[in-house]
């Protein structure tokens, strides 16, 4: 593509972000908008089932949001037909309906989304020349939407789709849109390898990158990690499946209030169970969390045959089992069922136990029932607590607005790079 | 010991297990605003796992029939609607009813020995919160029943556990005598840090978000001074009458009902130097400076710089409404006043010679809480500005019913001429953040359970607001021909009008 074929693509779309608001629809909508969020998608089939999550974020946090589609899917990734089929199920991601784009434009004036299609001719621009995946057909594209956001107030949406071959060309035309001085984050939609030319060239100016390691896997969770931690300069990391344990965290904290803390130095065992995932697939929710509980107590982790070891620094080893229970329909694989302590001969237990796809958008407009329980001889205390939505866009509203780094998050996946390098040793030994 | 696991968490604050016994559970309060709260919280996460509710009023009834009100009080008033049954079945068991006279001894007897079988069941560790939703009459019989019981324990420390805390209603007192004897008679049973005045104002978001504002920008706190400031408007308009509650009003008034708390609570946020901290006592120091900076008013200053007024009959909102006279259980030829105005003066390095001006009222205009400051005009206008020269700028921080900060400035128009524009730049807190924040009462109680006392009324500080308008009161009293009449829906009497006039300013409007 030559550049003032993006040149004009450029003009056309400033042009129809100007005029946007200008209609008499909109004329009383607050302008403030409180960043840029830059979702960029990398295989077709996940982006046309994401983009209602953009336009529910775009509707809860006043922005710019670009969605920009990468098209064709860089060698080595996990495969789009897995993919979107865990982006299906993604746990809290149930609830999300899955519109097309074809679909939202249908929606115009139903409902709390108004959707504007500004672009309504999509000239198609010329296929890629010299392009490495000549099989994708596709033309460099974009096109303006106004989104009405929950508080009267307006926010803006620009698809801009494209071939790999051109992501960088993509990169810098969303770049020549964000609103400047506002702070651009990058929701990493899919699996991620901090060496990919894609997640580089729309991590140039980034503030901040979001990634869903329940979708994308820890490992592409780890590998964007230890690339953020190589520079200052580079942006921080969140992640969704992190966010989403801050309810599971916040209970298990809770056992351990009034005065019952020393009981984490005496630990007999913990039991975590997850929906039962694909073979191979290790559930980040259950490695996040067990890789806090061993921050947390100043362990260090051990894999093993049934989970982990965490050896405690006074000098107990205790299990860690990770097991699978059945998983309804509708629940995302490796979803975190339950977690259980165990100390003092079993005399202390506490639970949370999730009710597994109680929660689904269809049935409540809040997610699965947690039932709280604790005993240790004397007392017993139980809670039943409900997680917050289900939706993807809910958590990503939740973790926009959480600081820029976490040093507990930091700290969590450190603590997972060390069991990881540990383990490498011990293999590297075996075979030496 | 501390719990590691806390280290690091979004909510780092512990709320212990507790029991909430409150006195007044069949009153408007308890239904439209403490039960809605503490659900809300329960859906929130946010209530310990040892909790329960115990109310108390006269009149038998069930628990179960007790819980049954208080559904229907949720249902109605509760910000999450519909009520959650998953969570209703878990926080509904935590709700009990005692019946009882609160002068009676035997009430606290009961109370005694059912809130030991309650603590049992529902670990709550014997820490108890007393929160007192009833008149004043009523705070005294209440405080020497729970000590006569044996139901408090005198604390030095908010870290001394099990706790026992109370949180006391406004009015605080109806003066500086009834409010001194007040905390006498609290601070004989309860240690200071055990008992919370709360003014639900300061739960709200934007009151908060005052000092945040001032101490978390660097921008504004160098103008925010008698070099750069004119003057302050702080406004508490209500477009509402007295609702019902004519015969409260009628010995209350707009001075004591919202000038003594919340108006002056607003005045102290915006006037007050940097806190060293957050910490409770660390910014309630800095605004009762701002309470003793006060300029005391004195009969010929009175008569000068503050104005009342009643409202007569108008028309609010397209409503045609009655006078304040004709609302029920109010005195034909009452001279209470439902309106009141005045110019007051901090005597401070800061804000020497910079007039507040404090207006409150019912059935106003419309309902509008804001303080506005007023910069000063720049000193030399090279613009050819033929309206009296150029508006000065104004910063609006905007409390009800929209949460939003605006600025006014001064622009060019677009063309060959220069031809001088104010506009305004509005920040909605709503369009931002969402229109879903908690209710004052959530954060007011959550935060009396944490034994953070920081959005809460001190002693002493109570006292100082009271001591600042008593003398107005006095004159009141002495001089007790009616106040002035105001049309309702107007903006106060003429003579509130004329109170900035004499000034040369004028009063926003907001």
């Amino acid at each position: 593509m030559s550049g003032p074929r993006i040149a004009a693509l450029l003009g056309r779309l400033e042009g129809e972000l100007r005029t946007l608001r200008d209609g008499e629809k909109f004329s009383n909508k607050s302008r403030i908008s409180a960043g840029n969020l830059v979702f960029v998608c990398t295989a077709r089939s996940i982006a046309n089932r994401y983009i209602s999550v953009v336009d529910e974020m775009a509707q809860r946090f006043p922005s710019r949001a670009f969605f920009v589609a990468v098209e064709g899917a860089p060698t080595g990734s996990r495969s789009s037909a897995d993919s979107s089929t865990r982006l299906d199920l993604l746990g809290e991601g149930a609830a999300v309906r899955i519109l097309s784009a074809q679909q939202l434009e249908a929606q115009d004036d139903e409902g709390p989304r108004s959707m504007m299609g500004l672009a309504g001719d999509s000239a198609p621009l010329p296929s890629m020349e010299n392009a490495a995946d000549a099989r994708m057909s596709v033309d460099v594209d974009g096109r303006v939407y106004a989104i009405e956001t929950d508080a009267d107030g307006l926010s803006d949406r620009v698809d801009i789709r494209g071939p790999r071959a051109f992501a960088r060309h993509l990169a810098s035309a969303v770049d020549a849109l964000v609103l400047p001085e506002l702070p651009v984050i990058l929701v990493w939609v899919g699996t991620a390898r901090a060496d990919d030319g894609v997640f580089q060239a729309f991590n140039d100016d980034t503030k901040r990158v979001i990634t869903d390691s329940a979708y994308a896997g820890l490992d592409s969770l780890l590998s964007i990690f230890q690339w953020t931690q190589e520079a200052d300069t580079r942006p921080r990391l969140s992640d969704l499946a992190w966010v989403r344990l801050g309810p599971w965290q916040e209970l298990t904290a809770r056992f351990f209030d009034d005065d019952r803390s020393p009981l984490l130095d005496v630990l007999d065992r913990i039991e975590i169970s997850h929906a039962a995932a694909d073979v191979g697939f290790q559930p980040p929710d259950c490695a996040l969390f067990t890789a806090w509980i061993a921050n947390r107590l100043g362990a260090t982790l051990e894999r093993d045959s049934f989970g982990y070891i965490a050896p405690q620094k006074n000098g107990r080893r205790f299990p860690i089992t990770v097991t699978p229970v059945p998983r309804p329909k509708g629940v995302a694989p490796g979803t975190l069922a339950s977690v259980r302590f165990l100390a003092k001969s079993n005399e202390f237990t506490a639970q949370i136990k999730r009710d597994l796809g109680t929660g689904r958008g269809d049935q409540t407009a809040d997610a699965d029932l947690l039932h709280w329980h604790i005993a240790d001889g004397v007392t017993v205390l139980e809670q039943t607590i409900r997680l917050h939505s289900n939706k993807v866009s809910y958590w990503l509203d939740r973790t926009v607005r959480r600081p820029d780094e976490e040093p507990l998050f930091v700290a969590v996946l450190k603590t997972l790079l060390a069991m990881d390098a540990a383990q490498d040793r011990a293999q590297e030994s075996l075979r030496g | 010991m501390s719990n590691p696991l806390r280290e690091g968490l979004e909510a780092g604050r512990v709320v212990p297990p507790c029991t909430v016994v409150i006195f007044g559970a069949g009153g408007d309060l308890t239904r439209r605003k403490l039960m809605p709260a503490l659900y809300n919280l329960a859906v929130s996460r946010a209530l310990p796992g040892g909790f329960a509710v115990v109310g108390i009023s006269r009149g038998e009834k069930s628990d179960d029939a007790f819980r049954e009100e208080m559904h229907e009080a949720v249902g109605t008033f509760s910000r999450k609607k519909p009520i959650d049954p998953g969570i209703w079945t878990d926080f509904a068991p935590g709700l009990f009813f005692q019946a009882g006279a609160f002068g009676e001894a035997e009430t606290y007897a009961k109370l005694k020995e059912r809130l030991e079988t309650i603590e049992s069941s529902r670990g709550t560790k014997g820490n108890r919160l007393f929160y007192l939703a009833v008149p004043p009459s009523e705070v005294r019989g209440i405080v020497e029943g729970l000590r006569g019981a044996g139901l408090v324990e005198k604390h030095t420390s908010i870290s001394e556990l099990p706790f026992t805390r109370i949180i006391a209603e406004k009015p605080f007192g109806h003066d500086r005598a009834s409010a001194a004897a007040l905390n006498g008679l609290l601070g004989e049973v309860f240690g200071e840090r055990q008992v919370f005045r709360i003014d639900h104002y300061l739960g709200k978001e934007t009151v908060q978000n005052l000092l945040v504002f001032r101490f978390a920008n660097s921008l504004f706190e160098p103008l925010w001074n008698r070099e750069h400031v004119d003057h302050v408007q702080i406004t508490v308009a209500e477009d509402i009458g007295v609702e019902g509650r004519g015969r409260f009003y009628e010995q209350t008034g707009a001075l004591r009902d919202i000038v003594q708390n919340h108006a002056l609570q607003l005045l102290c946020l915006t006037a007050m130097e940097p806190p060293i901290s957050l910490h409770a006592d660390a910014v309630r120091d800095e605004k009762v400076k701002v309470l003793r900076s006060l300029r005391p008013l004195g009969p010929r200053t009175i008569r000068s710089s503050v104005v009342r007024g009643q409202y007569t009959g108008g028309f609010v909102r397209g409503d045609e409404v009655p006078a304040y006279r004709q609302e029920p259980d109010v005195a034909g030829e009452s001279s209470t006043e439902t309106f009141v105005a005045m110019r007051v003066f901090v005597d401070s390095w800061r804000w020497g010679g910079v007039p507040f001006y404090v207006r409150a009222g019912k059935r106003l205009n419309r309902r509008a809480t804001e303080v506005a400051i007023h910069f000063k005009r720049v000193p030399h206008a090279i613009f050819p500005v033929p309206d009296g020269g150029i508006s000065p700028n104004v910063l609006t921080m905007r409390i009800q019913p929209d949460e939003q900060i605006a600025l006014r400035f001064t622009t060019k128009e677009p063309g060959q001429n220069t031809v001088l524009r104010d506009v305004a730049m509005d920040f909605r807190y709503g369009s931002t953040f969402g229109s879903n924040t908690p209710e004052a009462y959530e954060r007011l109680l959550l935060d009396a359970m944490r034994g953070d006392a920081t959005l809460f009324t001190r002693a002493d500080e109570a006292e100082q607001q009271w001591a600042f308008v008593e003398p107005i009161l006095a004159a009141w009293q002495e001089n007790p021909t009616p106040p002035p009449m105001y049309d309702a829906g107007s903006w106060g009497p003429e003579a509130s009008h004329e109170l900035l006039a004499a000034d040369g300013r004028r009063w926003r409007k907001p």
